[in-house]
């Protein structure tokens, strides 16, 4: 093969490639930042049939998280830098997704754990979704914020993407609204797992919304 | 090709070897840290996946759950983005497509495994850690296609996602300079360390190029080195390295390694106890080359520090040539040595400019001085004789002018006591560039032994051994300077004298050669006190003297010297009990009268001394003018008498031999004539004497023999006569001595067909004084061949009557000078009568020669003498007038009177005369 023929081979063989890893960096691209299914706004303010209780005069976050998604990994992160910028000024509920049926100890898992190690996070287990289903909240991740008056300030994801650490404008919105009561945003894109059995919008790979 | 020719080449071969070099650096590099990308691109992608199995295995929902797309992302989005690059590792390492696919899939990698690990790896870190890693390949250009990923990943980012990239809290356009700027820096920084790192291996391979140049010189050098050169380990003595040269001078193969143990010798040990920089030692040692050939070689050991580690340096040279010529050199300089010691010759050695002179010991020795003498030349050339020391100087110089090739010259030079001695000086000189000498050197040799003997042998080469008396060459030249002399100066007279001792060769055979040359010594001393100082004598030859008169005062004097001669001679010389008198004939030539020549004198002198021998010897003769004739004349008869025999001039003529009782002719005698050209008929007796003394008696005798033998034969069978005519024909003495006489005889009888016994040989009483037994031998085998021997002319020699019983005669011819007396009356008949009967009484016929009167016949008849030849029978006649005679003779048969008196006759039947032919 002359050496002509072979660079033109080589030419080729390398745009392929590029283009290959292109189209598969475009599809992680797209599932990273593909945000989690919203079935219901978030309540305006506290909802009154809550099991968490809340402190008036105090600021409350409430994540819900699936505790087997490992994107949530990630917004536990953000939670405790959250926390560690907002200590004493808000009180923090993590509550983790325990479906019907399963083991007792179906939620304990690392990030069952690493949220309860987080100074002012409170861990309880959503038994079967309900306070998801109070909160309107379907993925995992999704953080609210409550001031101390129990208006909703904040809803939405506080990573960039999905299970992706690092800077966001959801947690620097929380940040903002617990030091300043102020944010430029008020709600952010959830990017994590389904704490829903049913898929109802976006999931699997290509993101098909199920019924 | 100049210096800078060569440095350019030699800089464009490390430019080009430094370019070989890097690429080759680079090459590496490239083919290196493909590997460690490839391996890094599989190990991330391993790990990303191990990440994504570990971090984020499921995505969930609710209770349900599914591999998470990272996992899948990690397996495929991974492993495509490692294989490719990859397979351009193993197919294509080292090209630059390859490490630019490494940098993108790098970089893409990188971006992966931060989504994977969901942000735990600080996104910066591993981009910049990832352009870092890229700045291994040291090409910046790799850096490009990775930063282009990184600004579509920040565009990308900063279009969908800018939080990722600027951050929330600062500005983002100030975040973006910012960002920019931390790209820009880094790939500006890696950039720089690409390029330095680049100039850095650049650096590394001129230098390892020049290294290279340097070590393939040095190793070129060492390498064609004729030398061999070795390196050994200064701890272990194990061979380091070594070139060729060296394998092949110590005999081995390009390939076997040496044997340290070859350099094993004392100079090794002294070295290796030596520290670096003490000083090279030297061994030399035989050894057997590669080809099989012996040859010396020197091992030089020094010991030199070589790197980190010090060796023993070993050059080995061949000085096989060296140590022949160091042979060759020791064994000229011994031979040179010994030569000079053999030939026993001094040496010297000039220094021209400076006048010094090496005097060698041989050289003082010769001439008795002191060892410590001046080394100037001045020690040499202030001994030369001063007669000799202008010539010596000519020959120097000469030689120092070029133009002679070497310097010799024969002198006398001072002897420390005193004396001088001859030598021989020989030198050569030695030229600068421009011809001039300046330096000499030779030998010198005492050659005063050999001068002795030149002048003895000069002296022998002119003076006779015997006697020391000057010799026949000496004389003439004396004689010749007298012959000159006489020509220059009006007046001058001079003499030779010819002196040949009479019977001296008798002397000499009789008592031997000893007593003969005391003879001629004594004779000598003799001569000598008669002559004057100014006088030469001189041994002529065998028994001739010769004698120089100087200064001749009177005619006179001449004859006195020679009569002071003759009377030394008359005292007898005594030796020991012999006693020896003896007399010289002395031949006087008077000078300078005409002589022109020396040797005419001698010439004259000696006729005059052969007259002084034919008158009766014992007397001196001068020579006159009719002398000169005489022997002129005699000459002239030698030179016919030579050319007559080889021209067969000679006849012969016979005459008969007559019975005085029948007048019956008995036989003939030959007698030869000499017919010559001009018609004149020469007798024996004019020309007899001369063929005696030249020996040409011998030719002639023997002619005459055979031609009387063929001529008679035929005669005798015409006229046969009872008994058959006889041939009597002389024989001389001389014939008589030749060795094949008898031989002859008896050949020249056989051919001729002469009838036996009648062949009769006269011979002379001369031919009795030789009374040797072979001559005795010969005479009796001449009887024995039944040849009769008649005694010619009895009574005129030096006959002894006892010859008459020793020698086997057989008749007495009694010589016609007694005959010729009969008719005077006086006593000669009483001897004619006393020979017959002495013949009688012998038994020996006697036959009288010359009868030419009737008187004389009467005589004879009365005396009763036999036989008779002569003119009153008839003369001789020639052989057709002998036949006439026979005709005539046998046709008569009484004597009637010839024309010449008795005409004899020819009985050719057998006669009653039985005496006369017993006595035949």
């Amino acid at each position: 093969m002359s050496g002509r023929v072979k660079t033109l081979v080589l030419v080729f063989a390398g745009l392929a490639w590029l283009a290959s890893l292109g189209v598969g960096l475009s599809v992680l691209w797209q599932y990273e930042h593909a945000p989690g299914a919203v079935i219901a706004a978030a309540p305006s303010s506290w909802p009154p049939h809550t099991g968490i209780g809340r402190v008036p005069g105090r600021a409350t976050l409430v994540m819900l998280v699936h505790p087997q998604c490992p994107c949530s990994r990630a917004s536990v992160g953000e939670l405790a830098l959250i926390m560690a910028r907002a200590q004493g000024v808000v009180d923090a509920h993590v509550l983790f997704y325990q479906p019907a049926g399963a083991s007792s100890n179906w939620h304990e898992t690392d990030l069952w754990s690493a949220a309860a190690a987080i100074p002012g996070v409170d861990v309880a287990v959503d038994e079967d979704g309900a306070e998801a289903d109070r909160f309107g909240v379907a993925t995992s991740g999704h953080t609210l914020l409550y001031d101390d008056r129990g208006q909703l300030q904040f809803t939405g994801g506080i990573t960039a993407s999905r299970g992706h650490s690092g800077d966001n404008a959801g947690r620097s919105a929380i940040v903002s609204l617990l030091l300043h009561h102020a944010a430029e945003q008020r709600s952010t894109s959830v990017f994590g797992c389904s704490l829903l059995d049913r898929c109802l919008t976006r999931c699997g790979l290509f993101g098909r919304t199920l019924s | 090709m100049t210096a800078h020719t060569t440095d350019r080449l030699g800089a464009a071969s490390v430019a080009a070897r430094t370019g070989e070099l890097l690429h080759e650096q680079q090459l590496r590099i490239y083919t290196q840290t493909d590997r460690l990308f490839a391996g890094l691109l599989l190990t991330e992608w391993l790990a990303g996946i191990g990440a994504a199995v570990w971090l984020s295995p499921r995505t969930w929902m609710g209770q349900v759950s599914q591999t998470h797309l990272h996992v899948w992302a990690a397996v495929y989005l991974g492993g495509a983005i490692a294989v490719f690059p990859l397979a351009l590792v193993l197919t294509r390492s080292g090209k630059a497509s390859t490490r630019h696919i490494i940098a993108v899939a790098q970089m893409l990698m990188s971006g992966l495994l931060i989504q994977l690990t969901g942000g735990r790896i600080e996104t910066h870190f591993h981009v910049f850690g990832s352009l870092a890693f890229l700045s291994f390949y040291r090409d910046w250009r790799v850096l490009v296609p990775a930063t282009l990923i990184v600004a579509a990943d920040h565009f990308l980012r900063g279009l969908y996602w800018p939080q990722s990239v600027f951050g929330i809290l600062a500005a983002g356009q100030w975040r973006w300079a910012e960002h920019a700027g931390w790209v820009l820096f880094e790939d500006v920084f890696l950039i720089a360390s690409c390029r330095r790192g680049f100039q850095e291996m650049q650096n590394v391979a001129e230098r390892s190029a020049e290294l290279e140049a340097s070590e393939a010189r040095y190793r070129a050098i060492m390498e064609q080195s004729a030398e061999g050169i070795c390196l050994l380990d200064a701890a272990t003595t194990e061979v380091i390295e070594c070139n060729a040269a060296s394998r092949y001078l110590l005999g081995f193969a390009d390939t076997e390694p040496i044997d340290p143990r070859v350099f094993a010798s004392l100079e090794l040990s002294q070295r290796l106890a030596n520290p670096v920089g003490s000083d090279s030692t030297t061994h030399e040692c035989p050894r057997v080359r590669r080809d099989g050939c012996l040859v010396y070689l020197s091992m030089t050991f020094s010991r030199i520090s070589y790197g980190a580690r010090e060796v023993i340096c070993v050059v080995l040279r061949d000085t096989t040539e060296r140590q022949r010529t160091e042979e060759a050199l020791r064994h000229s300089e011994e031979r040179y040595a010994l030569a000079a010691l053999g030939a026993n010759d001094g040496l010297w050695d000039w220094d021209i400019k400076s006048g010094n002179a090496y005097l060698s010991r041989r050289w003082k020795q010769m001439l008795g001085l002191d060892e410590h003498i001046g080394s100037n030349a001045a020690e040499w050339f202030d001994r030369i004789h001063a007669d000799d020391r202008p010539e010596f100087d000519l020959a120097l110089a000469a030689h120092l002018d070029g133009r002679t090739a070497y310097f010799e010259h024969e002198h006398r030079i001072l002897h420390a006591d005193g004396t001088y001695r001859w030598v021989l000086s020989r030198g050569v000189a030695v030229r600068s560039e421009h011809g001039e000498p300046s330096r000499m050197a030779g030998s010198q040799a005492d050659v005063t032994d050999r001068h002795v003997i030149e002048e003895q042998l000069r002296h022998d080469a002119l003076h006779d051994a015997l006697t020391s008396l000057p010799n026949r060459a000496l004389f003439s030249e004396l004689l010749e300077r007298a012959v000159r002399r006489a020509r220059r100066h009006d007046g001058y007279s001079f003499a030779v004298l010819f002196v040949d001792l009479d019977r001296f060769k008798v002397i000499n055979d009789s008592l031997g050669h000893l007593i003969g040359d005391q003879l001629l010594k004594g004779v000598a001393e003799r001569l000598k006190a008669c002559l004057r100082d100014g006088d030469v004598i001189a041994r002529f030859g065998g028994d001739e003297l010769t004698i120089l008169v100087d200064e001749l005062q009177g005619s006179d004097a001449v004859h006195d010297v020679a009569i002071r001669i003759q009377d030394a001679l008359k005292t007898p010389f005594v030796f020991g009990r012999h006693e020896i008198c003896v007399t010289a004939s002395i031949g006087v030539a008077v000078g300078p009268a005409d002589y022109d020549r020396g040797a005419e004198l001698l010439r004259d002198a000696d006729i005059a001394m052969y007259q002084a021998k034919m008158l009766g010897k014992n007397r001196h003769e001068v020579f006159d003018v009719a002398m000169h004739r005489r022997a002129l004349a005699r000459l002239t008869l030698e030179t016919d008498l030579r050319h007559a025999i080889d021209r067969q001039e000679f006849v012969l003529h016979f005459q008969p031999i007559v019975s005085l009782a029948s007048k019956a002719i008995v036989g003939v005698e030959a007698l030869v004539r000499w017919q010559r050209p001009d018609g004149r008929c020469v007798l024996p007796i004019e020309f007899m004497a001369v063929a005696e003394e030249t020996g040409l008696i011998v030719p002639l005798g023997t002619w005459g023999l055979q031609e009387a033998c063929k001529q008679m034969a035929p005669l005798q069978r015409e006229f046969p006569t009872s008994p058959p005519l006889s041939i009597a024909v002389n024989v001389a003495t001389r014939q008589l001595k030749q060795p094949k006489f008898i031989e002859q005889v008896a050949s020249i009888i056989r051919n001729a067909g002469l009838a036996p016994g009648t062949l009769h040989l006269e011979i002379t009483e001369s031919a009795m004084l030789d009374s040797s037994e072979a001559m005795l031998t010969k005479l009796r085998q001449l009887k024995e061949l039944g040849i009769q021997l008649y005694l010619d002319d009895f009574g005129t020699g030096y006959s002894s009557l006892s010859y008459l019983h020793r020698f086997p005669l057989d008749v007495i011819k009694i010589d016609r000078s007694f005959i010729n007396r009969i008719d005077a009356r006086s006593g000669d008949d009483t001897l004619v009568a006393a020979i017959v009967t002495l013949g009688k009484k012998l038994g020996m016929g006697v036959i009288a020669e010359g009868v030419e009167t009737a008187a004389q016949l009467r005589q004879l008849e009365s005396n009763h003498c036999q036989l008779a030849q002569g003119f009153l029978f008839s003369p001789a006649v020639d052989a057709a007038g002998l036949r006439d005679l026979f005709r005539a003779a046998s046709s008569a048969d009484h004597m009637v009177p010839g024309a010449h008196g008795i005409r004899p006759v020819l009985t050719l039947r057998p006669t009653s005369d039985d005496q006369v032919a017993q006595a035949v």
